[in-house]
């Protein structure tokens, strides 16, 4: 599993999870690994050292909603966490799963072709038309595995898929109860959700191609809208943490600097905000988040690993930068030379912005 | 909670304190309903002889009325002081003002309570406020509404944001309530004030100490000292701020400077009543205590509970519902949306490990009840449920306290004008050019709308400010007596102790803060209000920001704001028609010097600027400008009637040379044919050109064949795409005739063309046309008497 390319949570951080489990005096709700408490400290870290260690935040500027997320999914309600693309929805999603159920791989990832058999189970038709509908034949899905071992699902992106599909969900946040018709025996026609089984959406609502969510389905979800961080220097860092890390596990002997990553994290907020020290830019179609200027430096660095000098340069970033932001709409790109304008008259003293500008 | 330790020396202040049995010092933090309970426990227990307050010294004969039946909070002292000295004799000076509010939970207020059910004696020792503004931007006083109680200093402090991020609380205030409000559930007021007495020792150690707060300690530490030196039993109520100032003075009595003692009577101080939204927005803005509207439901509750924390729940599951009954109008939320939010509350409280208070009511709403996105998570509560967290209590004052100056005024002046100070809402309409005494109270209407004092509701007239319906002859009124007039009039004391007065420094407070044309409006609203003689500072500013002013929008609009003030001088300033006068030609000389050199005229700007010459047009048919300035008009339509880059103010301005027989029609159709000649580079020029002579001068061109033959002529010489090209803006040009005019331009050209056929019922007898001419004149004089402008010549 260590040489897959991406690793889910709870094997990621094991370690501070076992060391959590170990150290966790408070109570625990039925079902869950973790003590509330423990789950807080796992994604918000903690300023005093947890038995001789210390814990590594991991979700930055939300500190409120996660305490919000944790206590409802001690509840009977699920969370659905919305927001701009690249606010870590996805990410605080896994990390509640890794840490209250210790499995995260209990996920749909919604789009308009989802359809109930992705989510409830499907059948084994070979076993199906050997031995009939039995529960050797089904193929349980995310949701009755969750709902049978009681652990979290994530349900990604749920709003792309249609409202009918969503749907199939009420009856499970209402009565916990899964309808299995097919089966042969009585008592398998149903699933009762065992004790810690909850669920976790992810929804971006303002989107193109999304579904409308019902009412009834609204009702029976906890909402938390997830913020992007407004503070510069709060980015930067984490741009700087999160692609130095990638970088190290990917062996890339190149790292970012503090001043390229307020470089950038700088200018994600320009754009974003449509104004360069006061002077007004025309804003972009998009939003470009947090996640991607991570994905950005990245690739940046690797241009300058690879092909360039050893340090990188503000103008590989200000290329990828291009890519990120120009996606379906080619007025973005002369909305981003108009943003080039803008920094050549009120930042031509400064080296760095300069390179950037090329 | 564990709070550092305190330095050894600061620890042995506290230790001597808490030793003098003569002495309870108590620090609260303002506003805090659990710093009112405690306190109120503290008083039972200690039984002090006096009750000693930080609070106006200048209000201590309000006290009564403070714990009178009939006042019920919210409420509020109001206390101004004209400290600042006059800039002019006949002006009066502009006062500063600041508000003390109590609420029923404010711990002030309940001390008060207390001590008169005890037979305690009370007193407020905080430095008088007059004295209190030699330490303060008093121009930035002027402005805002401002409270006397404020923790600012707790709140920033670098000791306190330390212990605030080390909590992981998201702002000072989460901290107070998960340390300070929602933590006690029983009465322990000796734990719960030692922990706030060392809490703000610490934040004392790590904040800036301003004169201001040494001055207030020096004589809150006087009064104190006072009453012991005597042998009295004191237990004083004060800001957790200045506990250790103070404490210090009461160890070295010594130290303490006695002439500040005295109360300055330069001060005045009543009783109004208030509003929770006040206080909310007040405490906003001072690191008060946020969301009045919850600890006012707690303190409710917990005056009919026993147990704090049962009182907390029972807030809880209140609030829910009410927040419920409010998102209900425009969201399907429902009560098992409040059951889990009251759950989600209470999971959350114990995930921080404390009891449930206000943050958690309004996280477990953000989370349970709101069913959107939402960007700033704070707008429901400063949009949909803003009653409910900022609360809508409003207090009342008894009926017989004393009677502020200006109430006084505004009553003996109701009187004199027979107008309604009780009962229903009557309508008053003003015949305000014919009356004397209709167009006095037209001015004292117009002073009470100034100030903002809720009495007449203007409904028709003329608006000579906005320039709407100055044909109108009446002012239509609707009035009504409420409690808010007499509540408004007293926060208005500070401006003067007549309603003249007030209304006086309200323009010259106004004045100082306005730049550009704002001053021509204030002159026109200082002349409705009958307040002739603040008009020479106003004056002088208007010519000073003339003189020095360079934007052409800016002059025009000057221009039409002061010949509507002329206009109008004789009803709005009889006195002054000179003084006005004199600004509308500098107003006049700068824009037309301004347009002698700057032709390059935005868009935006031509409607404006045509405007602005007709006015000046319209002045010089009434003889109102001199010969030079006669003649610098005609200079600069001269030029401007070449500019063809601007053809529709070229138009206008050969128009007006042409109307005033500057131009003979040889130099007029010269023009045109200078403008026509351009259509291939320019399509709209002719058109343009055409609309802005035919706005001033329709006549000229319609009964003037040589013109019309010209434009005739000019029409030919275009090829059919030129034509077809120039047409649309000629259409527009031409719709500045009227359907007669145009009737009449059509029977002159097809005349042209055809042989005239008379009409018998056109024609008129020299006598009738006589008869019409003398009616003419006759008209226009009384107009003109008027300043009604009636042109002559058409």
């Amino acid at each position: 599993m260590h040489s897959a390319q991406r690793l889910p949570a709870e094997v990621q951080y094991a370690d501070e999870l076992n060391h959590l489990a170990e150290n966790d005096t408070y109570k625990k709700p039925q079902g869950w690994k973790l003590s509330p408490q423990a789950v807080k400290t796992f994604i918000l870290g903690s300023n005093k050292a947890i038995g001789n260690r210390s814990i590594a935040k991991k979700i930055h500027g939300n500190d409120a909603l996660v305490e919000r997320a944790i206590v409802t999914l001690a509840g009977q309600r699920g969370l659905l966490l919305v927001g701009e693309p690249g606010t870590a929805k996805s990410l605080l999603s896994e990390l509640l799963a890794a840490a209250i159920s210790g499995n995260s791989t209990d996920t749909i990832q919604g789009s308009a072709g989802i359809v109930e058999e992705n989510i409830r189970y499907s059948w084994n038709y070979a076993l199906l038309l050997k031995e009939g509908p039995v529960l050797d034949s089904l193929v349980p899905g995310p949701l009755y595995r969750a709902m049978k071992h009681g652990r979290i699902m994530r349900f990604e992106e749920i709003t792309r898929c249609p409202t009918e599909i969503q749907d199939n969900l009420i009856p499970i946040l209402s009565d916990r109860i899964l309808q299995i018709p097919e089966l042969k025996q009585d008592e398998d026609k149903f699933l009762l959700s065992q004790k810690g089984f909850n669920l976790i959406a992810t929804a971006n609502l303002n989107d193109r191609g999304i579904n409308e969510m019902s009412s009834a389905l609204k009702r029976r979800f906890n909402f938390e809208t997830m913020q992007p961080l407004k503070n510069i220097q709060q980015q930067a860092k984490l741009i700087a943490t999160q692609a130095n890390q990638q970088l190290a596990s990917a062996e890339i002997e190149i790292s970012a600097s503090d001043d390229i990553c307020q470089l950038l994290a700088t200018a994600i907020t320009d754009m974003r905000t449509g104004h360069v020290e006061g002077l007004s830019i025309s804003p972009l179609s998009n939003v470009l988040s947090t996640a991607e200027a991570i994905s950005v430096l990245y690739s940046a660095a690797l241009e300058s690993y690879y092909f360039g000098e050893q340090t990188i340069r503000p103008k590989y970033i200000a290329n990828y930068l291009i890519g990120a932001v120009c996606k379906d709409n080619n007025d973005d790109i002369k909305r981003f030379d108009d943003y080039k304008n803008a920094i050549k008259r009120k930042r031509n003293d400064l080296p760095l912005w300069q390179d950037f500008i090329g | 909670m564990e709070l550092p330790p305190l330095p050894k020396e600061q620890k042995t202040i506290l230790e001597k304190l808490y030793r003098n049995e003569n002495l309870l010092f108590v620090p609260i933090r303002h506003h805090s309903p659990q710093c009112a309970m405690q306190l109120k426990h503290a008083i039972a227990d200690f039984r002090p002889d006096v009750l000693l307050i930080e609070g106006p010294s200048e209000a201590n004969h309000l006290i009564n009325a403070l714990v009178d039946e009939q006042t019920k909070p919210p409420i509020a002292l109001y206390i101004y002081s004209d400290h600042s000295a006059s800039q002019r004799p006949e002006q009066p000076s502009l006062r500063q003002r600041c508000y003390a509010p109590f609420a029923d939970f404010s711990p002030e207020w309940q001390a008060l309570k207390m001590a008169r059910q005890l037979g305690i004696a009370a007193q407020f020792i905080d430095l008088p406020y007059a004295q209190q503004l030699h330490f303060c931007d008093r121009q930035n006083q002027l402005d805002k509404e401002t409270s006397m109680q404020h923790d600012a200093s707790l709140a920033t402090a670098d000791a306190m944001e330390r212990l605030v991020q080390q909590s992981e609380c998201r702002d000072f205030n989460q901290w107070w309530d998960r340390y300070f409000e929602s933590a006690y559930i029983e009465p322990n007021w000796q734990s719960y004030f030692m922990q706030l007495h060392m809490l703000c020792i610490l934040v004392r150690n790590s904040a800036t100490v301003t004169s201001q707060c040494i001055a207030r300690e020096q004589f809150m530490a006087a009064k104190i000292n006072a009453y012991l030196e005597q042998g009295k039993r004191c237990l004083v109520v004060c800001g957790g701020f200045h506990c250790s100032g103070i404490n210090q003075l009461l160890l070295n009595p010594e130290d303490i400077i006695s002439e500040t003692n005295s109360v300055n009577n330069n001060s005045h101080a009543y009783l109004i009543s208030y509003s929770l939204n006040r206080l909310d927005q007040l405490n906003l803005y001072q690191a008060g205590m946020p969301n009045v509207g919850y600890y006012q439901k707690f303190w409710q509750i917990a005056s009919q509970k026993s147990h704090a924390q049962s009182a907390q729940q029972t807030t809880l599951t209140q609030m829910m519902a009410q927040a419920v009954n409010q998102l209900q109008k425009r969201s399907t939320v429902s009560t098992a949306d409040a059951i889990e939010a009251v759950a989600m509350a209470n999971r959350l409280a114990a995930l921080r490990g404390q009891h449930v208070g206000r943050v958690e009511v309004k996280d477990a709403i953000v989370s349970c009840l709101i069913k959107e996105p939402q960007e700033n998570p704070e707008s429901v509560f400063e949009q949909q449920l803003v009653e409910l967290f900022s609360g809508n209590k409003k207090g009342s004052i008894p009926s017989n306290l004393p009677i502020a100056p200006l109430v006084s005024d505004f009553k003996a002046q109701c009187q004199h004008y027979k107008l309604p100070i009780t009962g229903a809402q009557i309508e008053k309409t003003l015949d305000i050019y014919k009356s004397e005494r209709h167009r006095e109270i037209s001015q004292l209407l117009h002073k009470l709308r100034f100030l903002n004092i809720p009495y007449g509701q203007f409904i028709a007239g003329p608006q000579f400010v906005s320039g709407h319906n100055l044909y109108r002859v009446r002012e239509i009124w609707h009035i009504k007596w409420s409690p808010d007039t007499q509540a408004n009039l007293i926060e208005c004391c500070h401006y003067g102790d007549s309603l003249h007065d007030a209304a006086f420094s309200a323009v010259l407070h106004q004045l100082h803060g306005l730049n550009r044309d704002g001053h021509v409006n204030l002159l026109i609203s200082a002349l409705c209000m009958g307040l002739h003689q603040t008009i020479t500072p106003i004056i002088e500013r208007v010519e000073n920001w003339l003189n020095n002013t360079h934007n052409i929008a800016e002059l025009c609009t000057s221009l039409r704001l002061l010949n509507r003030a002329y206009r109008c001088y004789r009803l709005l300033s009889p006195n002054h028609e000179n003084s006005i006068k004199n600004l509308l030609y500098v107003n006049i000389e700068r824009l037309l010097n301004k347009l002698s050199w700057s032709f390059m005229l935005p868009e935006e700007l031509i409607d404006s600027l045509m405007e602005a010459l007709k006015t000046i047009n319209s002045l010089s048919q009434q003889n109102t400008l001199n010969t030079e300035q006669e003649k610098l008009f005609c200079d600069t339509l001269d030029n401007l009637s070449e500019q063809l880059h601007i053809s529709k103010i070229a138009g206008l301005a050969t128009g007006i040379l042409t109307l005033n027989k500057t131009y003979d029609t040889n130099t007029t159709s010269a023009k045109f044919s200078a403008c026509f000649a351009n259509i291939n580079l320019e399509l709209a020029q002719p058109g343009l050109f055409v609309a802005g002579f035919l706005s001033i001068a329709r006549a000229q061109l319609i009964q003037s064949s040589q013109l019309i033959s010209l434009l005739e002529k000019l029409f030919m010489s275009w090829s059919e795409d030129e034509f077809i090209a120039g047409l649309p803006h000629l259409r527009h040009a031409f719709c500045e005739l009227t359907p007669r005019e145009l009737n009449q331009l059509a029977n002159t050209i097809s005349n042209k063309h055809a042989p005239i056929i008379e009409s018998p019922s056109n024609s008129v007898s020299t006598t009738e046309l006589t008869y019409a001419q003398q009616l003419k004149q006759g008209v226009s004089a009384v107009f003109n008497a008027w300043q009604l402008g009636f042109n002559t010549n058409e």
